[in-house]
């Protein structure tokens, strides 16, 4: 998941930079990440895992982190029935 | 998540000030109405308005009672810029901002230790936000926070673009990178005093509205301690609170001044049909249909984001939607109200003189879709649109 994550974010212009290198937990808005960005990461999380985050998961906190996002879309794949690969 | 839960009395949901704050708010406004055409003509600060407000501890409305603020929360804050607004739009703007970095402190850094004095000398504290060199990006910063000679200080020199009454405040809260190598994005919010501060005028604020906020650019040099840098990073203190509450506030301010335009062309209307003259200029219940419509769409607003204001609640996406919109709408329409509001008092409100005026509003008023400006809004929205779920 954190991989796939990863190599989404390095699609993105904003991200590209430390995409595959920065840590799990490390802060996504210090090291570049800003709003509209973040809008086009979650349309190719979307997109990519099949699964629409709710909108009350939409936050800041959301995409602060890699296993942030990796925890919204797990219990998002798992409300579908559907397990992660 | 890294959040200071503070003292910032986001929470009281009255709906109005203290009964004994309505008196001292009359009067304020009074003050404040007394000398707009003046602070208007000449450009100059509004000082007997700020000294009115001090008086009646209206400076320290967001700080909660046992601080010595007054415990307004959001609805009352915008209750007070709307009022305010209705006898100058300078002197309520200039409130409205204040309110706002006040809140940022309170909510964010309740352990400052200028926090304390700054309320209980009621400081007026400025934003410094602007900057050369970022188009306007409240979330980009290019000067950065260094270590200081002596340790534990910093140092920060910043080119601020639009500095609000920024050779009156007592106090700034300025935004910079973390450090000068960090990412533009990666930002830090400083409170600093006056004293630690060498300001340097830069330009002049000689505009078409609000004139009486005195903005123009300053170079600022600032030696601070490390206690005085916020704990939380700034891109959190501005979706939680500064964002949201600049949205509310300057919507409040801008639909106060809408309605003390609609005010006088009733007044107007009102005098011709007591000479005789039937009162049919649909201008008048045009305005008036609007005015209510900004109104609903302001206390919406208030409701959607006093949880996220008093922090009990994330700030989502489409709370960031709803606020955008607002500020749009509420800055075109309320210059629409104006000018509807100017078609009814004829000459008399386009006049800069007497009391059927509405010059000094609608030049006030065309500052309001520039502030953040809303083709900006409008392309951001366009895109996080596409985050909302369901019938919006």
């Amino acid at each position: 998941m954190h991989e796939q994550i990863r190599a989404i974010m390095s699609e993105l212009s904003k991200l590209s930079s430390f995409a595959l290198t920065i840590h799990d937990d490390d802060d996504l808005w210090d090291a570049g990440m800003d709003s509209l960005t973040s809008v086009q990461l979650l349309l190719r999380l979307e997109e990519h895992f099949e699964v629409e985050i709710p909108e009350d998961a939409l936050t800041r906190d959301t995409f602060r982190t890699i296993k942030a996002m990796s925890d919204v879309l797990l219990a998002q794949l798992e409300t579908k029935g559907s397990p992660a690969s | 998540m890294t959040r200071t839960k503070g003292t910032y009395a986001g929470s009281p949901r009255t709906g109005r000030p203290a009964e004994d704050g309505e008196e001292a708010l009359r009067r304020a406004t009074a003050v404040a109405a007394e000398h707009a055409a003046d602070v208007d003509r000449g450009a100059r600060f509004p000082e007997e308005a700020v000294a009115a407000l001090r008086a009646h501890g209206l400076v320290a409305a967001a700080a909660p009672v046992h601080l010595g603020g007054q415990g307004a929360g959001v609805r009352a804050l915008t209750r007070i810029a709307e009022r305010l607004a209705r006898g100058c739009g300078s002197t309520a703007m200039i409130w409205a901002m204040h309110q706002i970095q006040l809140a940022c402190l309170l909510q964010h850094h309740p352990d400052a230790p200028l926090l304390k004095r700054a309320v209980a000398e009621q400081w007026l504290i400025a934003s410094v936000t602007s900057e050369v060199g970022v188009g306007g990006d409240l979330r980009r910063s290019s000067a950065g926070v260094s270590h200081g000679e002596r340790a534990n200080t910093y140092t920060l020199r910043k080119q601020g673009t639009t500095v609000s009454y920024g050779a009156q405040a007592q106090g700034y809260l300025l935004t910079a990178r973390r450090d000068t190598d960090a990412d533009g994005g990666n930002q830090v919010a400083v409170l600093a005093a006056r004293d630690q501060v060498t300001l340097t005028r830069t330009g002049d604020w000689d505009t078409l509205g609000m004139r009486g906020t005195c903005s123009p650019p300053f170079d600022l040099d600032v030696t601070f301690d490390g206690d005085q840098i916020l704990p939380v990073p700034f891109g959190d203190i501005a979706a939680r609170t500064m964002v949201p509450l600049s949205h509310l506030l300057w919507a409040a301010v801008w639909v106060g001044l809408a309605g003390e335009a609609v005010r006088r062309a009733v007044d107007v209307s009102r005098r011709r049909g007591r000479g005789g003259t039937v009162p049919d200029n649909p201008a008048l219940s045009l305005a008036h249909a609007r005015l209510t419509g900004i109104r609903a769409q302001l206390d919406a607003a208030v409701a959607a984001s006093e949880p996220v204001l008093d922090g009990s609640a994330e700030p989502t996406m489409a709370l960031g939607v709803e606020l955008n919109a607002l500020k749009v709408a509420v800055s075109d329409t309320a210059i629409e109200i104006a000018r509807l509001s100017l078609d009814v008092c004829g000459m008399a409100g386009f006049t800069e003189q007497g009391p059927h005026s509405v010059a000094r509003i609608l030049r006030d008023l065309h500052s309001a879709p520039l502030m953040i400006s809303n083709r900006r809004l409008l392309a951001a929205n366009s895109q996080m649109l596409l985050t909302l779920r369901g019938d919006r």
